[in-house]
Order: C-alpha cells, then structure tokens, then sequence
C-alpha cells in the first residue's frame, strides 16, 4: 500500500486516494476541429512505460482534490508531487513517461 | 505414555501443566510449552502425516514455520482450521487435531499404496497423462486422492481484528539480532514495534543455545527483554507473524491471540525503515530415502531436546555440511541419546569441530555421506559412503541401526519479506547461501537474515542497523548498551549445495520438496525437457507450491537445476516470493468487515417510520429503502399492484432521499453545467428545471437527472441514487482539472435533505393540508418547475418533476424533520386515501411511462442518440463531455435504440434479457439485434409491458420481432417507449 | 412554528459510557455550515472573520476557534461548526451530518482499529482535523481538549454507531 503525500494534507495512506491515469494528456477540441484520429488517441493511446510515469491521483477521502505525482512503475518510488495545471517537477527528465 | 521419548528434566516447557489432545482420535499428553509436534514427538508418534501426491508416511522435520511434513487439521466443523504446522500449534488441553490427506489415520493410510506408483507418476505426468478424452474425466478422481486438509463447514464462529500503526522503526524477528536492533533503535524515542511469531523472545537461542557472557543465553536476553518492555516508545508484539512486507514500509502482522475476544488481529504497520532480522532456515541434505519418518533437521533435533525437552529418537546418526550440526550431536549425546556418528560430507571438517567431537566422545567420519535410509514407518537404519566434492556416492556401508538421522545441508536467511518488498538477491558461495544485495533501503537485513551466521557479527550489524534507523528517522540514540560476549566458533567456508547421488541408487528417490513429492529426478527430468527457468520448474514440478511455499525445498532444487543444466545459481535464479510469508487465515483479512459491516448500508431519515409501516425493506444500491409495503399477508405482486392503481387514482407517497443532489453556484455555474450535460443548460431560466443527461468521455450515457436553477448563480444539480456520491466526484473532477478557470463551486448535499414526493391526481389536495409559503397552483407553478419556500413551518425546496407520470410534487425539506414529515403526510393524508408505496410500484410505473431507468435500460454502448436525444444534440452548437465521441463513425453505425415493445393480448410479460434475433440467420452465425431491458405487468393497462435496445429501433416502429431466451421463443410489436398517457396530460394538472 | 418535530438519527440507540472511560454519543447540537471560497473573491476571508471572530486556518487540517470552529477541510473549503452558526456565508450542511462525540483514554486505539491515520497526540493534537475512511466509512474527524468529534454522513450514522460500538466491545475483551 502506497504511502501518496497530498500537496496539501501531506503524507496519507493509498486507500484515501483514487488513481487518475497518466497526467498531462490534453484534451483536444473544439470538438469539430478534432479529428476522430486526434480524439480516439486522446481517449485511448497511453504509454504505460516501465519506470518512470507521471500521473493524476485524487485525494477522494481526504481533501477530494487533483494532483500529479511522479511515479516509478517498477520501484513504486514517487520522486515529485505537484499540482494540477503545473509543470512537471523539474527533476523530472523533459521526456517522462506520460503523453 | 507410549513412547517415553520425553526427557526428566531441561526445556522450556512447564512440566507442573499437563495437558491432554487427541490426535487422529487417540489421546496423548503432553505440557504447557510444548507444541503439537514436540508433544507428538514425546509420545513417540513417529508418522505425522502423508504426502500430497503418493501418500508416503512423513514425520516432523522441522520445528518452526518452515515445517513441510506435520500438517495437519485442527478442530470441529466451523471452527475447524486447515493444514496447520503442527510445529507451530501451541499444544492446550483439549486439543483435536488430525494428519491431513490420509485416512483413517497417517499410520494406517489406506491410499498409502499410492506411494509404489512413484517410478510412474514422474514430474508432468498428469499433463502428459490424462488428456484423452480431457482433463475433466480424471480430474475429479485425481483431486479425491491428492490434496491436503478439509474446509472448514459453516461460517466461522470466532471473531477477528485489525489495527493501524504508525512506527519509526519496525523490527522483524524477536531472535539475537532482531532485540539487538531494537534496542538501539529506540534508545532514543523512536517508535520501534518488533514483532516475533514465537510465545516468548529469543529465536534460534530458544532451541540452539549459545553461552552468552559465559551463562546460558537466557539471563542476558531476559535482561534485554525487560529493559524493552519498560521503554514506551517499544511495542513488544509476539505469537505475531509479519505475513507481507509492502510498498513503502507498509507491514503486515497477524497476532494470534489466547482466551476470550478476537482470535487473531492484523496489524497493519506503516513504518519509516524497517530491519528484517527473521533469521534462517536449516536446509535438508538432498540423498536417497531422506523422507523417512525420523530423518530429522539436525537443528530441530536440537531445538526437540533444548526447548521442548523430547528426544526425537533413542539412536541417532548425524550428517552434515557444516558445524553447526555438531551441536546438535552434542545436545543429543547430552540429553542421553546414542549419537553413533557425525559423518560429514567435507573431506576436513574444521579443527574446532573435530576437537569438539572428540571431547564429546562422537565419532566424526569425514568425506561421508548418507546413502539411503530403510524404515517405512520410522528409521530403522542408514546407509553411509564415501562422497566427494560434487556429491558422488561410493559404495554403501552395511546398515547401522539407528531411529533418527539429523541432517544439516546448511542456512538459507529467510529472506521473504525482503524479497516481496522487491529486494534483490545473490548466491553467496562462500557462506553457502543466497543473500541479500547490499543496498536495499526499504528493507534493511540484520544477522542469519543477511548471511551472517555468527552471534557476535549478528549483534554488532544488528546494533549499527538499528542505530542508523534511529538517526535516519529523526531520533538520535545513544544508550549504554554492552556487548555482550558469545563463546561460539568461527564462521567457516561452506561446502557447495550438492545433490548426494550414487550411479547405483537406482528405484530410490532423493526428495527435495517432501509436500509435494517432487524429487531431485523430478528437477532433472525438467531440466531435460527443457523446463529450465524456476518459474517454469516450480509450475512444472509443483515445487514450492506447497503450504510450505518451499522454504526448505528452494535452494536446493536451484542447486539441481544449476548442476544439471550447467549454469550458476544466480543464472537459474529464485522464484517470485510473494506474500503471506505463511499462510493467514482468511479470517484476519475480513476482520470486523463481515456480516451487517461487510458492507454499510445507508439509511433514509424516515427509516423507522418505514419499517413500522412493515415495508420489506432492501439493499437499493447501497441504501435501505422501502421495496413495498404489504398489508397483512399481501405477495409482493399485489402490493406492487394496489400501490401502482392507488397513484394512478388517487394519491401516493414515496421516500424519495436518496435521490443525488449537488448546489452548483457561482458566476461561471451555468457555463460549467453546460459542457457537463448533452442538454443546453445556458437556457435555463431561473425557477426552471430540466431533464437532462451527462456522458462520459467515450459519449456513452453516465446519468441522468433534473438540473434546476435556484437562482441566476446557484443550480441544483439532480442525480440518480446510485450517481450522488460518483457524480460529485466526477463535477470535481472536471472543474479541478480540465476547467480550473472557471468560477464555480460545488457543494454535495445529498445527505441534507430528505425528500417526499406526492403523486397522483389528488397530489395537490395532500399538500393544501399544510401550511406553505409556496403557490402551488398549476399556474404559479407548473410542471418543471421548482419553488423554495417554507412547508409545515420548515425550509423547504419542491420541485415539480415527476417519475411516476402523474402530478408530482417532491417536498425537499432538512433530514432531520425527514421523518415527522412522512408520518405527518400520511397523517394528513388518510383524507384523500394516500398509500405508500415502495421502489418496485415506481418501477412498475416508470416503464409504464418509457421513463429510462440509466443501467437498466442503458449499458456500456448506450450513446444520447440512442435515447432520444437525436434532436437536442443537434441544436446544441456547444462542446460538452463525451460530444466528440458521439461524432465518431461508431455513433453513425445502426445502433440499439431505446422502444417499448408489446405482445399480443393474454400473454405473459416478455422475460428480462429476451434476445431479439432475426430467425432467417443461420442457427450457427445468428447474432442479437438487442434485448429486452425492463419488463412487468401494468395493473394500470391490464396488460404487459416492456422496454428494450432494438438495433434501428426506432425505423421499425410496428415491425414484429421474435424474441427468444431461456424460456423459448416469443414475438412482440416495436412500439414507442411510452405506453401510458403518451400525451404527457396527466403530468400538467 | 414548526409543524414538524427534528430527530436525532441515533435516537434508537444508548450511548456508551464508562466502559474503559470510553464515551460515545450523539451530539445533535452540532450546526454544520460549508464555506467555500470562490476564486476573485478577496472579501471572502475577511467577511468570514468578521462572521466569526476568527480567520479561516490556511494550514491543512488545522482548526481556528472563534464563536464556531472553522475547520480546513480542502484549499478553500472549510466546516464552521457549533452550536449556533450563521450560515449566510455558507451552506447549511448540518442535517447532512450526524455528529458524534468520543472520549476517554482508549478513544484513539478504538479508532485506529479502522483509521488509516496516525492518531498519536504529536501527529494528531488539539485543533486539528482530518477527512479519512473509518474502514468503508468517509468520516471527518476533529480532535478537541475534550476527545473527538466525528461527522459521519447522515445516511450512514447508524452504520458507523454500530461498527464503533461492536469494536468498544472487543477493545474491553
């Protein structure tokens, strides 16, 4: 069971928490400019890389709110938590994981 | 007694406490202390239990958790628990207790024949065996004659518990090193929980003594046990099994507890670092015959005379890899038995140990090994031969007598824990055995955990690792500990792991994972056929598969595989470990969480005022909500019934609480809500309310409910039940994530209010019997609209929106006057005949009226358009959630769209899920083209009613349709959804 | 005047009192207001102040006493709780919530059977709060000189009564 810190409440138990799928994916639109290519790949086409990955997660019994952590797949280390709508923490390398 | 096996005097056990068990139903005594395997071994029970697969007669092997022979089942009926460790079984009076897989009793087995048929039942046979005609025609046969303990029958009696902690530093094993690194863990006032699986601290000392400070071990670790009970930030949990060691120091320990309250608790453990100190298990020698009943770990031997005060036999011949046999040879000699020899399979076993031996009057044969054991039922003799460095055997000795063979093949450190945690691992030839990497941070190993097998290195790592805990979590320590001195012998270069084998031991077999018969032949015959990674062997050969999981079997079978496939021990590599460590009942898991708390229901405001109108009162998607409510002896049917018609003719009342409501507020409200539903929400004007749907992202419809505008900046957003707490979720999301700019609050509020909703044609003359605020004229407030005010003298909000098709009103006032509100309305409404009804009479009425029911007559495929929504969806020019999906060439193709569907006079109502098929397509490539969702009699029309998703649904309105399902083949008319007042005329009154 | 009578949730069950000093009732008394702040709202902490005698806390799960307690409960989001509340600046979620209270000396080990959180005085003291799952239960929980107040939804007040009470009784075996 992870131990997840929540940006605001700090470190709290997994079972407080609900997983969100990768972070930074954009939602394309409006939605007749989008192609059904653009918008079938938004919805579906995720990396699920072995180490590294950058993720949502919600602290659903706590605060309820969105945040991103990074997250390594294989060791479960979480080297940076960060808000929603901010950049990836900068010991993150520019190209990790997520779309 | 039958044996006389038990010593005069030495042990740990209370002699002054006899105590009395049954074992397969013959009773035996033994004492407080003592296990179920040391009180057998005392009473001279030699066959304990049979094999998984041949029935071979087994005896105790080990005397701790790493037991692979003694299972067995203990306890009655419910009580009953399964496959036990007998040498885990702390013996108390009354104990019940039976071998496992033999019948009637492990001495007498009847199947025991099975055990010649071994030359024929090699690794893989059942695979290769019985697939003609197919697995399924043996299977049930093959599964009589395997397998080990019994289920228990009914529900389990006992009651079991689960705590959280929150520790600095927890410790694992209550042995040498595991105190030791507790003590200096919490010198300081770090918080240390050790957790030790044993009655009482000391570990591998309980049974293998080392003088310590020149005393026996006991004075100094009493010492240290007390100086730990007396700091309070160190919680002692013993008789507590740390079953798994999960991500991010998360411990998970099951206590077994005695007398009265709960059985067992779970602890649940998050700690800052954690230091595995769970020491190491013996392993056996790998030779011909080594499962005889009486070929003992030399080790547990020890631990029998030292702890338990049994000797496990009145003869006895050692053999060995390794010194550390010798002293079981000597407690052995010491306790009165006859140690014929130490044959020693290291060609110069060290000069200690021979100088020891020869001061002990023990014969020590080197360059010798076992090479084949005789005795059925017990050893009765042993074969020696000269063996060399690979494990080649020369020719056997003559048999020397003897009832017990204590072997030694080396330590393997328990590295379970470390291994789950996700620790990597290494064969480390010089001490024989395979360790753990260096660096790990998140779970240290301290002493025989870690390779190091002596006491005095033990404890100088255990103090440093704890130290270094204390210091890394924040908690500086500094305490006088001393160390104390340990008269032990040096740690020596092990000898390599080797098979023992001879080219002429044929018809025997060399056992290494005793539980599941498999042998060192079985390992090869793998390797040959090309099973040659351990995941494939352990499949294959079922391996450590065992309720053992292999903790003696491992190694060993690593060092067969590596020899026979000429690899190293790190290239054929270990398996995964995964947790529970040992087996944990299932109990533990549960917890308190069964029964009423597997599950808590919710209750509505008004819930007793319903149970003493007598309504059956179900599980509705987590609520406790009133089903119907019977008159007298009335079936369901004719309740439903008389409730529908008295709605439909006069008036109603229904607990509508638990319907999902959520304030949005705030200047961006309106623009939030509109690209959260299909509908335009812009629209909406204050005092309205509107029907509407929400989709997910993949346009499939998530729910559906009644949007009302409080006021220019404030909207009730209305749920299904079942979507109150996920549609909260869901808004948050969007507004936290995708809309963070957008000026809008959100505010669940479910819980606060309870909700009546009157309905039926004299709805209106209910609510004139009470004092409102509220014009509820159909001119001052008419359908769809909603209206706060007071009602019977409280804050209240009505909404006019109806789920029955009549004239509605819903009364939201607070949940606390929930109940005097339901009482007071039927009260006040026995003047117009008002009749509670319950959920199935709505249901009845809702698909009277074509009224979607989301989940019902939706599933995972169902877009807007499908429903109805064609339309609206066309005028909206907006973005909202899930629009772009439903653009997607799969919301062009045909869909399943939502119809009513009708039969013909006098028939039955259609059956839920009937199939709508097309009977000129081939029987064999016939598809469904939809299926019936909701289906029930009207009482209003007197006739059948029911919904469905039809492919083109709506193009084939009159078109007759075959239907077929487990109840045969129907046919039925495509007709609109709305079977009664399709005009809408009874909503407006 | 109101026509209709206000019920306690749990006014079909006993407190609990006295068994290893552990207490546990029902405290109906408890108003419950919902702030929540909006964003370009500058006025809002100072109006809220004013309200109440005291700034809303922005440190998490922190608790600011004033003639209510204000109670962090998510960024921008906090309970104003009491005995009397205005609820002018909130919403009103009082009937939402049933209110317990727990006290004695064993309180914070019957919680711990179910709480995820570490409920030691130095990591959980007086004035401060917390939202978390008492085992399938969403709770908040707020500790006070005198013991814990628990707002459990009001929906589900009798299923946390019953699984807090049956562990009271297995704490005493």
């Amino acid at each position: 069971m992870l131990l997840i810190e929540c940006p605001w409440c700090g470190p709290r138990s997994e079972i407080e928490y609900s997983y969100g799928g990768p972070a930074h994916v954009t939602r394309p639109g409006p939605a007749e400019a989008v192609s059904d290519v653009e918008w079938a790949t938004y919805l579906h086409t995720r990396q699920n890389p072995k180490g590294l990955h950058l993720e949502r997660w919600r602290h659903t019994h706590g605060c309820r709110q969105w945040f991103n952590i990074a997250r390594d797949t294989v060791t479960h280390r979480i080297t940076a938590v960060y808000r929603m709508g901010e950049a990836p923490h900068e010991s993150v390398p520019p190209k990790g994981g997520a779309t | 007694m039958s044996g006389g096996y038990r010593l005069a005097s030495g042990g740990r056990i209370d002699r002054s406490r006899p105590l009395h068990f049954r074992m397969d139903g013959v009773m035996h005594s033994g004492f407080a202390g003592d296990t179920l395997a040391s009180a057998l071994l005392a009473n001279g029970v030699r066959v304990v239990g049979r094999s998984f697969k041949l029935h071979r007669p087994r005896g105790v092997m080990a005397a701790g958790v790493e037991e692979t022979n003694a299972l067995v089942d203990v306890g009655k009926g419910a009580n009953a628990e399964a496959n036990l460790k007998a040498t885990e079984i702390e013996l108390v009076d009354g104990l019940e207790a039976r071998s496992v897989n033999a019948w009637p009793r492990a001495d007498r087995d009847a199947l025991g024949v099975l055990g010649l048929l071994k030359p024929f039942l090699p690794a893989g046979f059942y695979y290769k065996t019985f697939i003609r005609p197919s697995w399924d025609t043996y299977e049930g046969m093959i599964r009589r004659a395997a397998g080990l303990g019994h289920a228990p029958v009914g529900v389990d009696p006992d009651t079991y518990e689960k705590q959280f902690a929150h520790a600095d530093v927890v410790v694992v094993g209550g042995g040498i090193a595991g105190l030791v690194a507790a003590w200096s863990a919490s010198a300081g006032d770090a918080q240390v929980i050790l957790i030790d699986d044993q009655p009482e601290l000391g570990g591998t000392l309980l049974g293998q003594p080392v003088p310590i400070n020149g005393d026996a071990p006991d004075i100094w670790l009493s010492r240290v046990e007390a100086e730990l009970r007396a700091r309070p930030n160190v919680r002692l949990l013993t008789r507590t099994t740390a079953t798994g060691v999960y991500d991010h120091h998360f411990v998970l320990a099951c206590a077994r507890r005695l007398g009265a309250g709960p059985r067992q608790r779970l602890w649940k453990i998050r700690a800052k670092k954690v230091l595995l100190a769970s020491g190491a298990f013996e392993r056996p020698l790998v030779f011909p015959d080594n499962d005889r009943p009486g070929v003992m770990l030399a080790g547990a031997a020890r631990t029998y005379v030292e702890r338990y005060g049994v000797a496990a036999g009145r003869s006895a011949i050692v053999v060995t890899n390794n010194d550390s046999a010798y002293h079981a040879a000597f407690s052995l000699r010491a306790a009165g038995v006859k140690v014929s020899a130490i044959a020693d399979l290291r060609a110069s076993p060290p000069r200690h140990a021979l100088d020891a031996a020869r001061h002990h009057d023990i014969e020590v044969m080197p360059a010798t090994a076992p090479a084949g054991v005789a005795g059925r039922h017990g050893v009765k003799s042993i074969k020696l031969a000269s063996v060399d460095g690979a494990g080649r055997l020369g020719a056997a000795s003559q048999p020397i007598d003897c009832d017990l063979v204590c072997m030694s093949g080396g330590w393997s450190p328990a590295l379970h824990l470390y291994a789950q945690a996700g620790g990597a691992m290494h064969f480390d030839a010089e001490r024989g055995a395979i360790v753990p990497d260096a660096a790990f941070e998140p779970v240290v190993c301290v002493g025989a955990a870690r390779g190091t097998f002596t006491l005095a290195a033990s404890i100088a790592e255990a103090y440093a690792a704890g130290a270094h805990a204390a210091h890394a979590t924040g908690h500086p320590s500094n305490d006088g500990f001393i160390t104390p001195k340990v008269d032990e012998w040096p740690q020596v270069a092990a000898a390599p792991i080797v098979e023992l084998r001879s080219a002429r031991s044929r018809g025997a077999h060399s056992w290494v994972d005793l539980q599941n018969d498999v042998t060192a032949a079985d390992v090869r015959l793998a390797a040959r056929e090309n099973y040659r990674s351990v995941e494939h062997l352990k499949r294959y050969t079922t391996l450590g598969m065992a309720v053992d999981q292999g903790k003696t079997s491992n190694v060993n079978a690593i060092a067969i595989m590596a020899a026979a496939t000429e690899r190293t021990m790190d290239a054929v590599g270990t398996t995964r470990f995964r947790p529970p460590y040992t087996p944990t009942t299932l109990g533990a898991f549960a917890g308190r969480e069964v029964g009423q708390h597997y599950r808590p229901l919710r209750r509505l405001p008004a819930h007793e005022a319903h149970a003493e109108l007598g309504a059956v009162i179900e599980d509705y998607g987590g609520w406790l909500r009133p089903a119907f409510y019977p008159k007298a002896d009335e079936s369901e049917a004719t309740a439903v019934t008389r409730e529908v018609l008295a709605v439909r003719g006069g008036v109603g009342l229904f607990d509508g609480s638990p319907l999902g409501k959520i304030e949005v507020c705030g200047p961006d409200a309106a623009e939030f809500l509109n690209r959260i539903y299909v509908n335009n929400m812009l629209t909406l004007g204050v005092g309205k309310a509107r029907y509407g749907l929400m989709l997910d992202e993949n346009g499939i419809v998530k729910d559906d409910g009644v949007l009302s505008r409080i006021s220019a900046d404030k909207f009730l957003v209305g749920t299904t039940s079942a979507g109150a707490n996920s549609i909260g979720y869901w808004l948050e999301e969007w507004l936290n994530c995708e809309w963070p700019h957008l000026n809008a609050t959100i505010a669940p509020v479910t819980s606060q209010w309870a909700v009546m909703t009157v309905t039926g044609p004299r709805a209106r003359d209910l609510l004139r019997a009470f004092d409102t605020s509220i014009d509820l004229s159909a001119g001052a407030c008419p359908h769809m609209n909603v209206r706060e005010g007071t009602f019977a003298g409280v804050p209240a909000r009505i909404h006019r929106v109806s789920f029955t098709g009549e004239l509605s009103f819903e009364v939201a006032v607070p949940a606390r006057y929930g109940q005097a509100l339901w009482r007071e309305m039927l009260k006040r409404g026995q003047a117009f005949g008002v009749t509670p009804y319950g959920i199935e009479a709505l249901m009845v009425m809702r698909v009277e009226k074509g009224y979607l029911h989301i989940g019902a007559d939706t599933d995972g495929t169902t877009m807007p358009q499908d429903v109805g929504f064609a339309e609206i969806m066309a005028k909206k020019k907006a973005d909202y959630a899930g629009k772009r999906s439903t653009m997607l060439p799969v919301g062009r193709d045909p869909r399943r769209e939502f119809v009513g569907l009708e039969v013909a006079d006098g028939e039955a109502p259609l059956p839920i899920g009937a199939h709508i098929v097309d009977p000129s397509e081939a029987a064999d490539t016939r598809r469904t083209h939809g299926w019936v969702t909701s289906t029930c009699f009207s009482p209003t029309l007197e006739r059948p009613v029911a919904l469905a998703l039809v492919e083109n649904g709506r193009a084939r309105m009159g078109e007759i349709v075959t239907l077929t399902s487990t109840h045969g083949r129907r046919s039925a008319t495509v007709v609109g959804p709305c079977a009664y007042d399709p005009n809408g005329e009874r909503l407006n009154g | 005047m109101a026509d209709l009578a206000a019920a306690h949730v749990l006014a079909h069950v006993r407190p609990i009192a006295g068994r290893d000093g552990l207490a546990l009732r029902e405290d109906p008394s408890v108003r419950i207001v919902l702030l929540l702040e909006r964003r370009d709202d500058p006025g809002f902490q100072q109006r809220v102040a004013k309200a109440f005698g005291v700034a809303p806390p922005t440190k998490a799960n922190t608790v600011a006493k004033g003639s209510a307690s204000l109670a962090w409960i998510a960024p921008g989001q906090w309970f104003a709780l009491g005995t009397y509340v205005d609820a002018r600046d909130g919403v009103d979620v009082s009937d939402a919530y049933c209110a317990l209270r727990l006290s004695g000396p064993r309180a914070a080990e019957l919680l711990s059977k179910s709480l995820p959180v570490d409920l030691s005085v130095g990591a959980f003291p007086v004035r401060t709060c917390v939202r978390t799952m008492m085992g399938s239960i969403p709770i908040f929980l707020m500790r006070e000189a005198d013991g814990f107040l628990i707002l459990v939804e009001r929906s589900l007040a009798h299923a946390a009564w019953t699984w807090l009470a049956d562990g009271a009784n297995a704490l005493s075996r």
